[in-house]
């Protein structure tokens, strides 16, 4: 029983780093809560001298925890200054003004 | 001066047109897609309006843009562009044009309008360009002009479950639109804070839009009707544009 809170544990740490370094932070809440959950039941089920492991995945969900918050309080939403695609839209404005005097042309 | 009043009477008639959508105006909007029942923010949409003058004509130009937020650039980064140069007073488009870029897939389409034919030009992604001619009705709108075109019918009058019809072409085709208006609401508008609205159902015959009454429009109730909220059902899931800031109005 020991082993298999540890290995869910571990499993849910893990995935929780995954969607905390992609942009889905606000989806590793669930994960976070299950690493703690399964960690913590590891702990109670754990000798004193195999507590080790089961304290570093607490720890660390506790540290994922914290990220996340930070990560949803500190970065905001913004779109980043495309020059690639401002070209693109003046391009496309001077092409249709030249088209329009050709349709313009054709009346 | 009968002719003048008549003549006066007209431009009055046509002023809610003309000083509805205006030269300079731009809306933003924070786009959200649904995932696993939580809206996640993914892109942000700018609507904007100004007008190009050639050697004959002025015109006006409708842009809509859609740009991912610089977090999922890397995982999938989206840069689109619509546009829409149509009559200022009739909203009548003479050029649609649409540029994607849709995590690397890549669409271009360009409709020149004459009278009721269309020659529209299409290239997508490792495609040859294609080129067809077609005709349609004399009240075809594009998909950018439709929306400037909603916000130029008089909700006011009303009364619930009232429909009105419409004409798009979209992928080389006509469909028609139709729009019901289902009520007031009161939601938020960004910077304009919170804005009683008309509600307004969109369902067109296409594969593009999903379920009865789940692609929304909110339209601030005033003479600007400004989109505060869409909400749109796709095959792929649903998400909605909510207004952060309006300006130019």
């Amino acid at each position: 029983m020991r082993k298999l809170f540890w290995g869910l544990s571990l499993f849910f740490v893990l995935f929780a780093i995954a969607l905390a370094v992609l942009p889905l932070e606000q989806f590793a809440f669930i994960p976070v809560a299950l690493g703690l959950i399964f960690g913590y039941s590891a702990l109670r089920k754990s000798a004193p001298e195999h507590q080790k492991l089961p304290k570093i995945l607490l720890g660390t969900s506790l540290v994922i925890l914290v990220f996340i918050i930070g990560k949803i309080a500190l970065s905001e939403d913004e779109v980043v200054q495309d020059t690639r695609f401002e070209q693109q839209k003046t391009e496309s404005k001077k092409e249709a003004q030249k088209e329009l005097e050709e349709l313009e042309e054709l009346e | 001066m009968r002719k003048s009043f008549f003549i006066f009477c007209l431009i009055m008639a046509m002023q809610p047109v003309f000083a509805q959508i205006k030269s300079g105006e731009k809306f933003t909007y924070a786009a959200s897609y649904n995932m696993g029942g939580m809206m996640t923010h993914l892109a942000q949409v700018t609507m904007e309006t100004e007008t190009v003058k050639t050697a004959k004509n002025s015109y006006l130009h409708l842009s809509c843009q859609a740009a991912t937020f610089s977090k999922w650039d890397s995982f999938f980064k989206i840069r689109d562009l619509y546009e829409s140069y149509v009559d200022p007073a009739t909203l009548r488009p003479n050029l649609y044009k649409r540029s994607i870029d849709e995590g690397g897939y890549t669409k271009t389409e360009k409709y020149a309008f004459k009278g009721n034919s269309i020659t529209s030009t299409v290239k997508k992604k490792n495609k040859k360009e294609t080129k067809k001619v077609f005709t349609v009705g004399g009240s075809t709108q594009d998909v950018v002009s439709i929306l400037y075109k909603l916000r130029t019918v008089d909700f006011s009058k009303f009364t619930a479950g009232q429909t009105k019809s419409f004409t798009i072409v979209f992928d080389q085709k006509e469909i028609p639109v139709v729009v019901k208006y289902m009520g007031r609401e009161t939601v938020s508008a960004g910077n304009l804070g919170k804005k009683e609205c008309y509600k307004i159902s969109i369902s067109a015959k296409t594969d593009a839009l999903k379920g009865k009454d789940k692609n929304l429009i909110w339209l601030t109730a005033d003479a600007k009707k400004i989109p505060a909220l869409i909400k749109f059902s796709i095959p792929v899931g649903t998400g909605q544009l909510a207004l952060s800031s309006a300006s130019g109005i």
